[in-house]
């Protein structure tokens, strides 16, 4: 623009309101654009990350094998006070979840607690917060080892889980950490880990099992005895359409079948539609002891006493037995045929979910 | 000034809808549950119509398998030694089962734990010139280094960066795929030190022509398996991109070749489908991405020169030389396909014979007998 002497530049007045509402509305519908595309751009493109590097795994961050376990403490969910001396002299497996609980772990780990609990394996779990979720398990199946309510991250952060929602160490008689891992075992891991430490060998075989059973499959006609009645039958004269057997095998301790028939009578009492439970035992019990343990527990349903080794289910010789778990649940057909066969926990989970 | 705030913010508006233009595109497939009936209802119809296998020519394979009796929950990985003896990882039992020639158990490496002789998700493992079994420590992040009768003699922690295959060198260099460290892969010495890296990282742009340079997929995409020649070059193949590339022993890039035929092309196209059109039943999450698999695994022939790629597509083996040009593929017969046999995680060579393993399904492992293998 050429400028002529004695001209000022003057901005060009807007043509009134209108012009104005206009010019508005366009600032708007841009700025909402721009937004919309910042939101896509951050949602397609992960900003935070290049700014902000996510926290190294570094390993002064955990705690490693071969240090000491820090002392902790805290209150447990019945509100005793708990402290890890307790754990001295004895192997403590500590595990941590944050939110989401881990319904199966811990109830194998209750089932390995009791079975290793001779032995000195002691379980400790440590939770953030006591869930609704969590409360309901308690009160359907008590667990036999404490769950610490670590609220203020107290516990979590001595045991330097600090960035995980998980944790799992284990803990040797002398205070010495053998096991640490920033998340939970499955169950074959911790079976494993607790058996090379307790046991002093690992039962590779277990994937194997014991159980040969499909589903389908119709149960052979083992011979049994009325725990109540003494009276001798076989298997195939219960009736089991649309029933749940409830199998113990020999490696079921008389301790963790009465803690068991806890659980069982709440479940019996508490069972939707479902057709009759038949309690059946692995014929190294003894019926005497059965009898009284169903009388003090008041169960109803029938308990038997295997009169023979139940082969598809268990190794003749209970020494040999490599089940992943010691009592096992199969649901029947309406034929009659094994419609399910697997351990009490997964059972227990699934109706707990259920 | 009007005017001024005008043209930005036609400009602003315009550059910000051809953003959200641009960058509305599929994600990869993910999950491998979803509509996995009818995706196998697919693959069976396209089996028996317009499979690209009908449209190329393909060998069959027959897999034998071994170890019968002996129950391994996962085998990853199996080698053999120069006396014939079997080595094979067993992830999910924490060990390594060795067998002698005749294939009866002889004793195990290693257990559950984070000891000097323990093992936490053993991974690959790969024998060096004096027969020292390297190991993937995977879950205890370290290198186990054990002689034939399963005695530690070495190892190292690798820092925490995950690693998706090892190789070991003449020179007894060990080559570790850590992309999260920046670059392909990354050498070690046997006593742990990082003595160089090389290799690129793969850009969402190299892999798949006409897609954006999306920076997070440059390490999930750069995720390979390894395998060397006689002269210690290396072969890699990628885990989720349809290419295969040669380095020589100093680390420099030889060639770059994208696997060729209707099938690799299949490949590529399903990467992008929807999951519930894939017929890429196979994903994986290494680096937090899940994403269709492309490549299983990769083997050299020394004898024969010849590369072998484990596709994650029904197990079809991919045959090229060592300029990485495609010969032929090797399949299972139909029946087999339309059986939806178990599915092989890894592919070894030894003394010219392909063994594979099932790990992820049946849990056994094979041995894979070639129709007319000597006219490979």
């Amino acid at each position: 623009m050429d400028l002529v002497p004695g001209h000022t530049l003057r901005a060009k007045p807007l043509d009134g309101v209108k012009s104005e509402r206009w010019f508005f509305a366009f600032i708007v519908v841009a700025l909402a654009a721009n937004i919309l595309a910042l939101v896509t751009l951050f949602r397609r493109y992960d900003f935070v990350s290049w700014l902000v590097p996510p926290l190294p795994e570094a390993e002064h961050v955990h705690l490693s094998r071969g240090e000491r376990v820090p002392d902790f403490f805290g209150t447990t969910l019945d509100g005793l006070s708990w402290h890890s001396d307790s754990l001295k002299g004895r192997w403590g497996l500590v595990f941590y979840f944050r939110h989401r609980l881990p319904t199966e772990f811990l109830l194998y780990g209750d089932m390995l607690g009791q079975r290793y609990e001779s032995r000195g394996l002691s379980l400790v779990g440590v939770t953030h917060e006591v869930s609704d979720e969590l409360k309901r398990l308690v009160q359907m199946r008590p667990l036999s080892y404490p769950i610490l309510v670590d609220r203020d991250d107290r516990v979590r952060d001595q045991l330097r889980w600090q960035y995980h929602d998980y944790g799992l160490v284990l803990i040797d008689p002398q205070g010495g950490i053998e096991f640490v891992v920033p998340r939970l075992l499955t169950k074959s891991d911790l079976r494993q880990l607790v058996e090379k430490y307790l046991l002093g060998r690992i039962r590779y075989q277990s994937e194997q099992l014991s159980i040969r059973l499909k589903p389908g499959d119709v149960l052979p006609s083992y011979r049994l005895m009325d725990v109540r009645s003494g009276r001798n039958l076989t298997l195939r004269e219960l009736d089991l359409t649309d029933g749940i057997i409830v199998f113990f095998t020999a490696s079921c301790s008389l301790y963790h079948v009465s803690r068991y028939f806890d659980e069982l009578r709440a479940i019996e009492l508490g069972r939707k539609g479902s057709g009759p439970y038949h309690f059946i035992f692995s014929h190294t019990f003894s019926a005497l002891e059965l009898d009284k343990l169903a009388r003090e527990r008041e169960i109803a349903s029938p308990v038997y006493l295997a009169r023979e080794p139940f082969t598809l289910l268990e190794p003749a010789d209970p020494a040999s037995a490599t089940a992943e778990e010691d009592i096992l649940v199969l649901r029947m057909t309406a034929d009659g045929r094994v419609k399910t066969v697997g351990p009490l926990s997964d059972w227990v989970a699934r109706i707990f979910r259920e | 000034m009007f005017n001024m705030f005008k043209c930005c913010a036609l400009r602003s508006l315009i550059a910000c809808l051809m953003i959200i233009a641009g960058t509305i595109h599929p994600a990869p497939v993910v999950g491998q549950r979803a509509g996995k009936q009818a995706r196998d209802a697919r693959l069976r119809e396209q089996a028996g119509k317009d499979f690209p296998l009908q449209k190329e020519k393909a060998r069959r394979y027959r897999k034998i398998p071994l170890f019968e009796g002996f129950k391994f929950t996962s085998p990853e990985d199996l080698r053999r030694d120069s006396q014939g003896n079997y080595y094979v990882v067993d992830v999910k039992n924490h060990r390594i089962c060795v067998f002698d020639p005749e294939m009866r158990f002889k004793y195990q490496i290693g257990r559950l734990g984070q000891g000097p002789e323990d093992l936490n998700h053993p991974g690959r493992s790969v024998f060096d010139t004096k027969e020292n079994l390297y190991v993937v420590d995977g879950d205890n992040w370290r290198i186990q280094i054990f002689d034939k009768a399963g005695r530690r003699v070495g190892g190292f922690h690798y820092g925490y960066h995950k690693t998706t295959d090892l190789v070991v060198t003449r020179r007894s260099e060990i080559y570790l795929n850590q992309a999260t460290k920046g670059h392909l892969i990354s050498v070690y010495s046997p006593e742990g030190k990082l003595l160089r890296q090389f290799g690129e990282l793969m850009s969402l742009s190299r892999a798949y022509p006409g897609r954006p340079n999306d920076p997070k997929y440059r390490v999930p995409l750069s995720r390979v398996k390894m395998t060397l020649d006689e002269q210690d070059n290396l072969y890699v193949a990628y885990i989720f991109v349809p290419i295969i590339q040669k380095y020589d022993a100093r680390g420099r890039l030889l060639w770059e070749r994208r696997l060729e035929g209707p099938l690799a092309d299949l490949m590529s196209q399903q990467f992008w489908v929807n999951e519930k059109d894939s017929l890429l039943r196979l994903t994986m999450s290494i680096d937090g991405l899940q994403m269709p698999v492309i490549c299983k695994d990769i083997a050299y022939d020394d004898r024969r020169r010849r590369l072998f790629i484990l596709l994650s597509m029904v197990d079809i083996i991919y045959v090229a030389d060592e300029n990485g040009r495609k010969i032929e593929l090797l399949t299972q017969s139909r029946d087999e396909i339309l059986r939806r046999e178990p599915f092989f995680n890894t592919l070894t060579i030894s003394q010219g014979t392909l063994y594979a393993t099932a790990g992820w399904s049946d849990g056994k492992c094979y041995r894979l007998e070639i129709t007319d293998a000597n006219k490979l």
